[in-house]
């Protein structure tokens, strides 16, 4: 790297009359008729990219009423690196089949990795745009199939509305109260 | 070993006791949990010990109880300001491991996804380093600059901190359709003319120069005797680069330059990552360009999963398929070192492999800790607002230094 000359006329009225600095000045000057970049997060907000990995959710069968997905072969769990998610099963005895009595999704330990969403073989399992999750109490964030498929329900409604609004991702949305 | 003071009770040149002062672990100029205990003379530093360990979460222990697929995530909180180079690195030792190698293509993604981030991680350090000195002004712009680049980050991995994006043996997903017109016209249109603007705010002002130039000067024989790597040796006059030096990936087709500096102070650092910010937009352009059709996943067997669609075709599909999700990739015996090029320096990942699908042992080097073992010297007999120049020069990350 060349070194700058430091003497000459040049560099001492640079000098005198606080050159760099008025360059600078300059430049926060300007930026003071530039739009802001900032967004005003509550009432504005985000329309999350399609590859987000929210809150995840179970979802139904789009071929029966009422029935979920999961088939319990536990694959999410065998691959969460955390330990977040567990199944409870039971076997029924006259039919031999696994009955997933109740699918259990430990929030505070999810890293958002999305492994799970990932692997689900009959595609049971979505990853959610929802990022604010927080509650008042940690019982509230311990969901249960009941409340999975609530929240997958609740998504795929969301994205429709979306869908049919025309809205990209990445782009501003307004929040209506 | 370097020659140290060691820290008396006497008194000080101004006939008073030394004062014993903490510099962190909760100060800001330590951009996180480092903490310094100073023995000061006046406001002249008398002794500097560094104190690791604050934010200590055990990664290398943590990864011998998980598979090689569930430890990828992890590795994006080690160092959580360049993540994809910490899981470039652990997810290249399991590829040479296993003696696969990735597709060109996914190779090429690597490359775009990681420059990126080295151009995140500059600005924020650079706006970080304006604050350690007293600017303000310029965090405000690097980090309008930085949301422009996770939002392209955003668009690809899904997420902006904690991607997850690499595989073994590949990358997650393909590249998104538009991301390309987005990310060139990005960079071209406004990104070269912003980085000029903030190379005016503190390139040539006085007080940013009175504070940076011969403060913490290491030559290049200490630099190389204390293990540095990074812009920091690169300041210091050597040009040792390893997207140069031992190529990894497709950084052989590509053109770009490797900066040094001179004098090895923290001014040198600056300019050296200054000029790293345009070398990378640059060889994020020309990937782009170069970047070839085909897969983004190897189709080695003990690593590809067959897609969902095919797994109900045939039971063998659909066993091979649990089996690997249940069971994890089996890496044969073995040891591996891999090291990438980090926004820090030399990132490696040594891995050694008794046959399961779990690591036996895994071992991070990580750049900042071995770069950070100087500043006990360089702080000897500098005042104690040298001593955050010359931490702000190292650009350290507290999840990286204490794993």
């Amino acid at each position: 790297m060349a070194q700058e000359k430091e003497t000459g006329l040049k560099y001492s009225l640079e000098r005198l009359f606080l050159w760099e600095i008025m360059q600078g000045m300059w430049l926060t000057f300007k930026s003071m008729f530039s739009k802001p970049v900032t967004m005003r997060y509550p009432e504005e907000r985000w329309i999350m990219p399609e590859r987000f990995r929210g809150q995840v959710a179970l979802v139904y069968d789009p071929q029966a009423e009422e029935k979920d997905l999961c088939v319990g072969c536990c694959l999410c769990i065998r691959v969460c690196p955390s330990g977040a998610l567990d199944i409870i099963s039971s076997v029924d005895p006259q039919t031999g089949k696994k009955n997933v009595d109740d699918y259990l999704y430990n929030m505070p330990r999810c890293i958002f990795c999305g492994r799970c969403v990932e692997i689900c073989p009959v595609k049971a399992l979505i990853n959610t745009g929802y990022y604010e999750l927080a509650q008042y109490g940690r019982r509230d964030l311990e969901l249960h199939k009941k409340d999975m498929l609530q929240v997958g329900q609740k998504w795929k409604k969301e994205r429709r509305e979306m869908e049919q609004q025309g809205l990209t991702p990445q782009s501003l949305v307004k929040v209506k109260k | 070993m370097p020659e140290t003071v060691e820290p008396v009770e006497t008194l000080g040149t101004t006939g008073t006791r030394h004062l014993w002062l903490n510099f962190g672990p909760q100060h800001p100029s330590t951009h996180g949990v480092l903490r310094v205990l100073l023995q000061l003379d006046s406001e002249y530093i008398r002794y500097a010990q560094l104190h690791y360990g604050y934010l200590h979460r055990g990664f290398e222990k943590l990864a011998e109880n998980k598979t090689y697929d569930q430890f990828v995530p992890i590795t994006d909180r080690l160092d959580y300001l360049g993540p994809f180079f910490n899981t470039c690195a652990f997810v290249m030792a399991v590829e040479k491991l296993m003696g696969v190698e990735a597709p060109r293509r996914a190779q090429y993604i690597r490359v775009i996804m990681m420059e990126l981030i080295r151009i995140s991680s500059h600005l924020l350090w650079l706006g970080a380093f304006g604050i350690d000195l007293g600017a303000i002004t310029p965090v405000m712009y690097c980090l309008r600059e930085r949301e422009n680049i996770l939002d392209l980050i955003e668009m690809v991995t899904g997420a902006r901190l904690t991607h997850n994006y690499f595989r073994i043996g590949g990358v997650g997903k393909d590249l998104p359709p538009e991301f390309k017109d987005r990310a060139v016209e990005y960079l071209e249109k406004s990104y070269f003319e912003k980085i000029k603007d903030y190379d005016v705010l503190l390139k040539k002002n006085r007080i940013f120069l009175g504070r940076t130039k011969g403060v913490g000067i290491v030559s290049a024989e200490e630099a190389i005797n204390y293990g540095f790597t990074g812009p920091t040796l690169r300041s210091c006059g050597v040009p040792f680069d390893l997207r140069k030096n031992d190529p990894y990936l497709v950084y052989p087709e590509l053109k770009f330059d490797i900066p040094t500096g001179d004098t090895g102070d923290t001014y040198d650092r600056y300019i050296v990552r200054l000029v790293e910010l345009r070398e990378s937009a640059k060889l994020v352009i020309q990937a782009l360009e170069k970047l070839p059709e085909g897969e983004v996943m190897t189709r080695d067997p003990r690593i590809f999963q067959p897609p969902k669609d095919k797994i109900f075709d045939n039971v063998e599909t659909l066993i091979h398929y649990c089996y690997l999700a249940s069971e994890g990739i089996n890496a044969p015996r073995g040891e591996v070192y891999a090291r990438v090029e980090g926004a820090r320096g030399e990132f490696g990942v040594y891995l050694f492999s008794n046959g399961t699908n779990r690591p036996y042992r895994l071992f991070i080097r990580v750049p900042t800790f071995v770069n950070l073992t100087i500043v006990p010297k360089l702080a000897q007999g500098r005042l104690v607002a040298d001593l955050a120049a010359i931490l702000g020069g190292f650009d350290m990350v507290l999840g990286e230094v204490d794993k």
